[in-house]
């Protein structure tokens, strides 16, 4: 056995790498042949096998996971310039606003996010990603109207309060965010959280959307029907 | 000469000049000619087809993210395999994989003992059956040398392994096919032999101490 190739010698040999050449053809000639040539047609065997035809929505949801990415990596910086001590400090006087906004139970507020968390209808992925479009509509429609790196709505008719509003809307949006970030972060990402947390998003940016509109309705008419 | 699904592949100039500044729209253009090819060498390593189409999507994301790294048009189907077999070797290694590896093999063995559910046996092409049947540092070695063209020095760093790793990994899985084939030309298998000796394998890659993934 000792002269015979063994099938590290004969694949080195099927693949133009260095073998010992004095073993070659010194015993059973014809059946190392035989196994050469079956070690190339194996080998051209697999590359035969065809390339696979992958899903269309794998590319969508790569490139929602794109926008998301940058959506964060855009606020960080933004929202580092934000001052979080004024945000704090406004938090009390604004408190009572929020509990109003968030605890009502008005039917106004079903948002479609909402409804879609009580209907069963789609797998959480693919409610994700609808979730994931919604909150990028709904920033592109604040594009306008809103300078997140201010804090303060445009619209000469809004009040302090309204603005006060906002900022404690933005300053939440952006803890969302860093929870959606850390998320990534891990192993091992938890489908229904990654909703839940897309959802809450979409929800304080439409709740954001309402004080815009309720400051200066003409700059966001068109938006709200998104 | 390997014919490698990549080596094949060409982007339209337009697309890949596209691509290396960065436009969305053309990586979504060579998405469509490289995506077929991902994920044929995710599914052929990772033996799972939810997890090569996450290999798929995580190695695109990388692309729209990293474009900037790669340095000539001709490398961009290198870079992008490149990123593809980190990917499906990350899985590998990762537990979660092994857990997954776990439950499938309660699945194997199960339908092992359903004539029924064979059926997906006939549905696959046999070499891959055997392919998919060898262990999981095997079958990526022989995927990764002999279709896509890596030498075994680089499929050792890739591993984070010798070179003579891969060779042995190479043989040893070659030396496994060559039997299969052997069987299959004297017909002596039938598909619930080939059902549960595959089991067994999964079986046996999943047990929890001692065990050689090459095997």
């Amino acid at each position: 056995m000792d002269n015979e190739l063994d099938i590290s010698e004969l694949l080195a040999l099927r693949d133009g790498e260095p073998y010992d050449i004095n073993k070659v053809g010194s015993e059973d000639q014809a059946a190392q042949m035989q196994t050469l040539q079956k070690l190339a047609a194996l080998k051209a065997d697999l590359n035969d096998l065809s390339n696979i035809h992958v899903d269309a929505c794998v590319w969508m949801r790569a490139e929602q996971n794109t926008q998301a990415t940058n959506t964060q990596a855009t606020k960080a910086v933004d929202w580092r310039r934000y001052p979080f001590a004024t945000a704090a400090s406004v938090f009390v006087v604004s408190a009572m606003v929020i509990f109003t906004l968030f605890g009502s139970e008005d039917a106004s507020f079903n948002t479609p996010a909402r409804i879609a968390a009580h209907t069963q209808i789609e797998p959480t992925a693919i409610r994700t990603a609808a979730l994931m479009t919604q909150s990028r509509h709904l920033e592109q429609a604040f594009a306008g109207g809103f300078s997140p790196q201010s804090g303060r709505l445009e619209s000469p008719t809004s009040s302090h309060a309204q603005s006060v509003v906002v900022a404690i809307l933005a300053y939440r949006v952006a803890d969302v965010d860093d929870q959606i970030a850390r998320l990534y972060e891990g192993e091992n990402v938890d489908p229904e959280l990654r909703r839940e947390l897309w959802q809450k998003r979409v929800e304080l940016l439409e709740a954001y959307l309402g004080e815009l509109a309720t400051a200066n309705p003409d700059v966001l008419i068109n938006s709200r029907s998104m | 000469m390997s014919m490698s699904g990549f080596s094949k592949l060409a982007l339209p100039a337009a697309v890949a000049r596209g691509v290396m500044v960065g436009d969305r729209n053309a990586i979504a253009e060579a998405y469509k000619v490289l995506a077929p090819a991902v994920m044929g060498l995710a599914a052929r390593i990772l033996q799972d087809h939810s997890l090569a189409e996450e290999v798929v999507q995580d190695t695109f994301i990388e692309l729209v993210e990293k474009w900037s790294q790669i340095r000539t048009i001709e490398a961009i189907p290198g870079w992008v395999r490149r990123v593809a077999v980190n990917h499906c070797l990350m899985r590998l290694r990762s537990p979660w994989y092994s857990r997954r590896s776990s439950a499938d093999a309660e699945a194997v063995i199960e339908s092992a003992q359903d004539e029924v559910s064979l059926d997906w046996v006939a549905q696959v092409p046999s070499l891959e059956r055997a392919l998919g049947s060898l262990g999981e540092a095997t079958r990526a070695v022989i995927w990764l040398h002999d279709v896509e063209g890596y030498t075994h020095k680089e499929i050792g760093e890739f591993m984070g392994r010798t070179s003579s790793y891969s060779k042995s990994q190479l043989a040893r899985g070659y030396e496994k096919l060559l039997a299969w084939q052997i069987r299959q030309e004297t017909g002596n298998v039938d598909k619930t032999t080939v059902a549960k000796k595959r089991a067994r394998t999964y079986k046996n890659r999943c047990a929890p101490t001692g065990t050689q993934v090459g095997e």
